[in-house]
């Protein structure tokens, strides 16, 4: 339909009024197609092919202009607008080319390019030759700036990448009180230079590929040569480059893909948008992968444990960080089983509670004109909802959301006897454990499991809770995150990984990585014996 | 996919424990002090060693047949007919145990916590759990054990710890009073019940150490011996040789009157839940046994393809056998210990003396 | 579709097991329950059930007045009693919350307690810790219908007497797992304690009717033999008894030194009672050991001397021999073995016990008994003289 009409508009190029289709080539150009298409030696050629490939795009700019005062040869620039730094362009390719270069001496075309082919005239630093017009047009849609020149068959890739992109600022995932403070931004550049600053070694390796076939992200693998096993970064490469999609545009695109379980509802990688937590996820020994246009990078693998821990464990004394980490861990529990648990116990098993407080969730419930079992999934219902709002508004209108909600549950819904006060308890704490967990994505899946246990603890008590959770433990020891089981060290029991999982021994008893994950499992030298 | 599952020592001794406790509390204390009285913690010391000894006979047939289960042995010994006919034994004694644990589980629960509940329900759920696991492999079931038993251990230590209190020695006394014969016969009926950890021959061919199978074994028996008699002792040094007798399960009464300062803790129906939790992760254990050994020998090249149907047939079994909880104690009493023995004991130690007899070598 | 299939058997099976749930506003909570005998002589059952906060309205409104409900019904079992109760209940009652199972005297002497023992044996609601306590003649309904006005119910404070005088008193109290184990020793009797209504004030008006001026005394300890009351125990002899048994761990006895007074803490017991057989005849020998330490004193003594001390100590013994001596000559006259002799040889001799067993009480009220009792006071209080 629609290309029927821009056909009809091409044909009648003549009738075209001022603000109608402009025209535009029909031809798609593909990879495939892109192949083998060489660069000529007539500028014209190339400028034709180039304005056939992105030529009705309005932001991209074509600068003409002769080189040498004798013997003019033509050359033209090409770049997107605003996807370069148009400082650098002024001064360190057009101001050479056109004034620098007469003053110091060189007069002629031919000297001038012979001039630039030594490298000497352009003081851009990155400059790459291409012969080819599917990596000139790969370069000029990634920011760079294409130079070409009458009468040579290749063109100059000049690297002037100057887009707009938001600063290095405060992490908002996964704030912390202590320790460092930066986070990843959207530009994979200034990302890996976040860890290089990080890890001064040579072993420190980033290695990128392109994935997707419209959007062609670059994704770079990181990991630490050495450290790392090779398989695993053998395995994470294989599996990336298994993707086939258009475009992607955020890491968990990536995630998505390669998970081992894409049925389960835990998530199988780790993700964070600090240096430091990448940076020491890279000195265990694991693979990280970081996504161009994402501050989300992956680790991999990401078992369970590795999931609960927070930068924070590692920025504080080592007890109180390992207070922190055991209430955690009770936390997750009592966000995964509170209710399920709390409706076991009201339905089936009255005598676990104390007779007191039996009675006060009576004399509570009394006047409530749901049973427990539908009054719970209501509060927790109405919880995510608000939880979602509370998400999705904009910052200043999400204020509301709380009040209301506040108010809303908290209280009017009391007064009015639509839940008992025990209740509104039982889904804070909750929501509060949840809060608790540092990964936003496990703690998803946990907020998620709560519904099916608070089925089971409401229809079967505690033996269906039981039987939740004993299905749940199943599951997570089936799981295998990149050939690591996904309780690890837990089960498969490892002693000696345990100090830096159930709790957070000082880093002087880290003597070991991980030994499920590392190759080089030696931290320290002193273990060399 | 057909990679070979290995699980590790550690797993080994978690995964017998678990077997070799849960089979024994969840049916039997009640009836062994009921028919050995204030005598029977000797009785189970008494298993324990008989049951160490045995081990040594299946350690030692574990190493001279690298590799290879009772089942396949079986039949390396005595050739493919009558070995099969033998090696049959085995899982269908797995089965048996299997169901009647989940039958004894189903029975505890709807006598304690859900007595309007239909039993299909409880059984239905309980063997979709087992299927579950077991299409999952023997990896993953050793997995959780291993998170499992320390938690069951735990709760048995804290309940013990909880329990001293309570506990009047004087309740034991006097000792041997009606000599050693109800010991010896208390012994041989707990003892077809510890002697569930043969289970060991089917794990020495998986585990990554197979020479550390007796080592595992020991662990596992003395862990799970000390745990029962520790806990008949109490139930005695609570109760009374007499009320504890009668009971159904004294484990459970004890956490009932479990009291810390005088305030009763009303937690029995968490640690009845831990009991129960490791009983069904036991009948899969037994039916993962069961099924391997059916496979290996109808002489399939895996036995996952076993797994559903030997769970079914083990599920028709636990809803159409025992309709009342005394039949249960009666098989409990008097039949299964007769066939625990014969298969235990009889079968391999015959096994033993042929191997030598014929000197074969796996 | 496999799994929507398995999913599907799961929900309609978790489903069905709603059967059991049971909303906690529809239960009652039982927190004391009475069990005596009617004139029809069929068993009564009164229980109290703990009322709501919000249900108790004090003396206007028209809610209820006392801080519990009453139901009584009768039947010849407890179940059937309780059956023709849950008719005009709009509650379901539970029973796991029980704090105090109160058996009438006349119950006891006629029925015999093992037959009443057995419903709180096999109901999985009932705990085992639950306190037995037994009501004098008559005086079942009134002590369970009696609101102390505490705004309260009756088991509660029932149990929090039991729980602070456990430790600190001579008095017997049993729980239900007790008396079981009891019943069940070969060669021992069964008591249990007992409750009872006092006045609270010192001058009490008979014509008081509701309640408020009178307390709960649980002092009195009821003595079995074969599983029917036989009789009370006096103030001494239940000194006594817990001395023996060695079930309480300390409390306090007054003793009288040169026509004053002088109270001590009992804060340790140990006792052990051992048998020895000599030609064929038992001899039961009683040890008790003391540790008290004084509490109050009328008298002019010098606690820093040595000899006081030693004064004091034997005065103490005495009196001790003195209650043991009262309970034993009880136990005999009753032919009675609540002191568990006949136990003690049956773990030392157990064979000899199994010869004996059945003429024991042709042998129990000539026994010989050594008392010796050891007291040491090792504390003066904050001061050291008056």
């Amino acid at each position: 339909m629609f290309f029927n009409i821009k056909n009809r508009n091409h044909k009648n190029k003549d009738v075209t009024k001022k603000n109608s289709m402009p025209s535009a080539s029909l031809e798609v150009y593909t990879e495939a197609k892109l192949e083998g298409i060489k660069i000529s030696n007539s500028i014209i050629e190339n400028i034709e092919i180039i304005n056939k490939i992105v030529g009705e795009n309005t932001d991209l700019v074509t600068r003409h202009f002769t080189l040498g005062r004798n013997k003019l040869i033509p050359a033209v620039l090409f770049y997107f607008d605003n996807m370069i730094d148009s400082a650098h362009i002024d001064l360190n390719i057009i101001q050479p080319l056109l004034t620098d270069a007469y003053t110091s001496g060189l007069t002629t075309g031919p000297e001038i390019i012979k001039a630039i082919e030594l490298g000497n005239i352009i003081s851009r630093g990155q400059m790459t030759k291409v012969n080819e017009m599917k990596t000139l047009t790969n370069g000029l849609l990634e920011g760079d700036a294409v130079l070409l020149i009458e009468s040579v068959n290749e063109a100059y890739v000049l690297s002037a990448k100057g887009y707009a992109h938001r600063a290095v600022t405060v992490s908002d995932i996964e704030p912390v009180v202590n320790g460092p403070k930066d986070a990843f931004i959207e530009v994979l550049s200034v990302n890996l230079s976040l860890i290089r600053r990080r890890i001064h070694s040579p072993n420190l390796v980033f290695q990128s590929l392109k994935v997707g076939k419209v959007t062609q992200t670059t994704v770079c693998v990181a990991y630490i040569k050495g450290i790392c096993s090779t398989e695993l970064v053998t395995e994470v490469w294989s599996r990336i480059s298994k993707i086939d999609i258009d475009g992607i545009l955020g890491s968990n695109y990536i995630e998505e893909f390669i998970s081992d379980e894409p049925f389960s509802v835990f998530p199988q990688v780790r993700n964070t948008d600090r240096p430091d937590v990448a940076s020491a996820a890279l000195l265990e020994g694991r693979v990280v992968i970081v996504v161009d246009n994402t501050p989300k990078i992956l680790i991999l693998p990401g078992e369970f444990f590795s999931l609960l821990q927070s930068a924070e464990d590692y920025y504080n004394r080592y007890f109180f960080s390992t207070v922190i980490r055991l209430l955690r861990y009770l936390a997750v529990f009592i966000a995964l089983t509170l209710p399920a648990f709390y409706l076991a116990a009201a339905n089936f098993h009255q005598e676990l509670i104390p007779t007191d407080l039996l009675v006060s969730i009576i004399s509570a419930r009394t006047g409530v004109p749901f049973p427990n079992f539908l009054e719970a999934f209501l509060m927790e219902g109405t919880f995510e909802i608000l939880r979602e709002a509370g998400v999705r508004l904009p910052r200043p209108i999400g204020q509301a959301v709380s009040i209301v909600g506040g108010l809303v549950i908290g209280q009017a819904a009391v007064q009015a006897s639509i839940v008992s006060p025990l209740m509104v308890i039982v889904v804070s704490l909750t929501a509060i454990a949840t809060f608790t967990i540092p990964q936003y994505n496990i703690s998803q899946s946990i907020r998620l499991l709560r519904f099916p246990l608070m089925i089971l603890g409401a229809t079967l008590g505690l033996y269906g809770l039981m039987l939740g959770l004993l299905f749940l433990l199943i599951h997570l020891a089936s799981i295998r995150s990149f050939g690591t089981p996904y309780l690890a060290p837990l089960s498969p029991l490892k002693l000696s990984d345990l100090k830096d999982t159930v709790i957070r021994a000082p880093l002087w008893v880290h003597i070991k990585r991980p030994s499920e994950i590392a190759r080089n499992k030696n931290r320290m030298d002193s273990n060399k014996n | 996919m057909l990679k070979k599952e290995i699980i590790s020592t550690n797993q080994f001794v978690w995964m017998l424990f678990m077997i070799i406790t849960s089979i024994t509390v969840l049916e039997i204390p009640g009836l062994l002090i009921h028919s050995v009285g204030r005598d029977a913690w000797l009785a189970v010391m008494l298993a324990w060693f008989f049951d160490v000894l045995l081990a040594i006979v299946y350690a030692y047939m574990g190493l001279r047949f690298p590799g290879q289960n009772f089942i396949q042995y079986s039949v390396t010994i005595l050739g493919k007919p009558f070995g099969r006919v033998l090696g049959l034994m085995f899982p269908l004694f797995f089965l048996l145990a299997a169901s009647n644990l989940m039958k004894a589980i189903g029975i505890l629960l709807s006598t304690m916590i859900l007595p309007k509940t239909p039993m299909i329900v409880i059984l239905t759920l309980g063997y979709l759990l087992i299927a579950y696991a077991l299409k999952k492999g023997i990896e993953v079931v050793a997995r959780v054990s291993e998170i499992l038993s320390p938690i069951y251990l735990i709760s048995f230590i804290l309940l013990f710890i909880t329990i001293i209190p309570s506990v009047k020695m004087d309740s034991l006394k006097p000792q041997l009073a009606e000599g050693f014969y109800p010991i010896i016969s208390g012994s041989l009926l707990i003892w077809s019940f510890i002697g569930i950890c043969i289970m060991m021959a089917m794990y020495i061919p998986i585990s990554n150490s197979p020479s550390d199978g007796f080592k595992a074994k020991f662990i596992a028996v003395s862990l799970g011996a000390f745990v029962i008699s520790i806990l008949v002792t109490f139930s005695i040094g609570v109760f009374g040789s007499e009320q504890a007798g009668n009971m159904i399960n004294p484990g459970l009464q004890l956490v009932r009157v479990v009291s810390i300062r005088n305030i009763n803790v009303r937690l029995d129906a968490i640690w009845f839940i831990i009991a129960i939790g490791a009983g069904i992760l036991t009948s899969a254990n037994l039916i993962w046994a069961s099924s391997l050994g059916i496979s290996q020998i109808v002489g399939l090249s895996t036995h996952k393809a076993m797994i559903y149907p030997v769970t079914l047939l083990a599920f028709v079994i636990s809803m159409t056998s025992f309709h009342s909880s005394r039949e249960l104690l009666n098989f409990s009493l008097y039949v299964f210990p007769l066939i625990g023995v014969f298969v235990e004991i009889g079968l391999e130690m015959f096994l033993f003396i042929m191997a030598l007899f014929l000197k074969k070598r796996g | 579709m496999k799994k929507i299939m398995v999913l599907f058997i799961v929900m309609t099976y978790t489903l069905m097991g709603c059967s059991d749930s049971i909303e906690t506003e529809q239960l009652g909570i039982v927190t004391l329950m009475g069990v005596g005998l009617d004139e029809n002589k069929d068993i009564t059952v009164v229980i109290q059930e703990k009322l709501l906060e919000n249900q108790v309205t004090g003396t206007g409104g028209g809610g209820s007045t006392t801080p519990f409900l009453l139901y009584k019904g009768s039947g010849r079992t407890i179940s059937e009693a309780l059956q023709k109760m849950a008719t005009d209940a709009h509650h379901r009652f539970y029973f796991s919350h029980i704090k105090i199972i109160i058996l009438d005297e006349v119950l006891l002497r006629t029925n015999g307690i093992k037959d009443i023992l057995d419903f709180y044996e096999r109901n999985q609601e009932v705990r085992l810790s639950t306190w037995l306590l037994i009501s004098p003649k008559g005086k079942l309904e009134k002590i369970i219908s009696t609101d102390l006005g505490y705004n309260t119910d009756t088991g509660t404070i029932l149990e929090e007497i039991i729980t602070l005088e456990k430790n600190n008193s001579f008095y017997n109290y049993n729980n239900i797992s007790t008396v079981t184990e009891i019943l069940n020793t070969s060669g021992r009797e069964l008591f249990a304690s007992g409750i009872n209504t006092v006045c609270k004030h010192l001058e009490c008006k008979s014509s008081d009717k509701n309640g408020a001026n009178e307390k709960f005394d649980l002092r009195d300890t009821a003595v079995f033999k074969d599983t029917k009351m036989i009789g009370w125990l006096s103030t001494e002899e239940r000194r006594g008894l817990s001395l023996i048994t060695g079930t309480v761990k300390g409390g306090e006895m007054t003793i009288p030194i040169k026509n004053k007074a002088l109270s001590l803490r009992v804060t340790k017991i140990k006792s052990k009672i051992e048998p020895e057989i000599e030609k064929g005849k038992v001899h039961i020998n009683i040890n008790v050991d003391l540790t008290s330490r004084i509490l109050e004193s009328q008298t002019k003594l010098d606690f820093t001397d040595e000899n006081t001390i030693k004064m004091i100590e034997q005065i103490q013994i005495k009196e001790i021999k003195k209650d043991i001596t009262a309970i034993l000559k009880k136990s005999r006259e009753l032919k009675s073995d609540f002191l568990g002799f006949g136990n003690y040889v049956n773990m030392r001799y157990p064979l000899f016990w199994r010869k004996m067993k059945n003429e024991w009480y042709s042998y129990y009220p000539d026994i010989k008994v050594n008392i010796n009792v050891h007291s040491k006071i090792e504390n003066t209080g904050k001061v050291h003289n008056a």
